[in-house]
């Protein structure tokens, strides 16, 4: 089924093409949900958030982008809210641990028992290294680096100009780079 | 101070990211330091392969999850079908309260004949019943017409016991 057609009838209500739709776009949005907040359950969490802020406000879209792109900017607001709300409640209740429980949960495969800790630790680092930058530099790599989006896509998704997007990349590789340059020792 | 600004475009020179001039100064300033060179080979590595790691997968349930809530928030939003739920939900609280008054009414008013001493008195006296009835007595006989322990019964009667 084409783009137009999937839109056309979420825009009449028709129940039947939620599955399809799902089937098509949820591991996309589960991708970027789960680079945004680290967590396997708030990942699944922002989800559900999205697919149904998409089916209640379908009509809001005005169809001059890609229906992905209009997809990926309410995941990346969904989950940055989510973040804020965890950073506020975490600051409330004094708890300023990273939890970094879904950084682990990803699908193992036939690697030895060190490629398989050293896999995890790569995970580990790189993943914590991208949840410390600031919100905006984050989304961009997360965009950039695993979605493969063109610069262009990413500043219609965040909302900013060209130019902003490749200086929020710029800076925030090199802050990733200082961060990474700490673990030579364990890979040496 | 150089070493560090070098090390800082490391992820960009690894993307490409980098203007053609800077490039060359990287590369230059990597064949001349052992440590940087030592470091440009760990970020590498890295950055390369978690870029390779495959992409995590969401739990199959999460439709069924994502179904439900959306059904809880239609059923939400849409008056009637709240009205309707919320009825269903009074008419089977009333039932209840219905069948539970019911059984304590029905308690209350026969429970007394199903306690154990009334269960007593009344086997007791069906018993009684039948055996007279089944020997041809009238209320008020001892033992059996013609029985020969009517004699007996007569005579401890009379001697105030049973003697021999």
């Amino acid at each position: 089924m084409e783009e137009k057609q999937i839109i056309e009838h979420l825009k009449n209500g028709d129940k039947f093409i939620y599955k399809y739709f799902y089937d098509q776009y949820v591991r996309m949005v589960y991708g970027v949900c789960f680079r945004m907040t680290s967590n396997k359950e708030e990942a699944e969490d922002a989800v559900q958030d999205v697919f149904i802020k998409v089916f209640n406000s379908i009509n809001s879209f005005r169809e001059d982008s890609k229906l992905s792109t209009w997809i990926y900017q309410i995941a990346v607001n969904i989950c940055i809210n989510k973040s804020r709300r965890k950073k506020a409640i975490n600051f409330l209740s004094l708890n300023f641990c990273e939890d970094e429980k879904g950084e682990n949960e990803m699908a193992a495969d036939s690697l030895t028992p060190r490629e398989e800790i050293e896999k995890s630790e790569i995970q580990k680092i790189v993943q914590g290294a991208i949840n410390t930058l600031p919100a905006k530099q984050k989304t961009a790599v997360i965009l950039s680096r695993y979605e493969e989006l063109s610069y262009k896509e990413i500043s219609k998704i965040m909302g900013v100009s060209l130019s902003s997007v490749e200086s929020l990349l710029f800076r925030a590789k090199e802050n990733l780079a200082k961060k990474l340059i700490r673990y030579k020792e364990i890979f040496q | 101070m150089k070493h560090k600004k070098i090390q800082k475009k490391f992820l960009l020179y690894i993307d490409g990211d980098l203007p053609e001039s800077e490039k060359i100064l990287i590369e230059q300033h990597l064949n001349e330091c052992v440590t940087c060179n030592k470091q440009y080979e760990v970020i590498t590595k890295i950055w390369k392969e978690e870029r390779k790691l495959e992409q995590p997968l969401p739990s199959p349930a999460l439709w069924y999850d994502l179904k439900n809530r959306m059904e809880k928030e239609a059923e939400k939003s849409n008056p009637a079908r709240a009205i309707v739920g919320n009825a269903k939900l009074l008419l089977n609280s009333v039932i209840t309260v219905g069948v539970v008054v019911f059984a304590i009414f029905i308690g209350s008013k026969f429970g007394s004949l199903l306690s154990p001493q009334n269960i007593g008195q009344s086997v007791t006296y069906s018993q009684s019943e039948n055996n007279r009835d089944e020997f041809g007595m009238s209320y008020f006989d001892a033992v059996p017409p013609g029985s020969l322990a009517k004699d007996v019964f007569i005579n401890t009667a009379n001697d105030g016991g049973l003697q021999k």
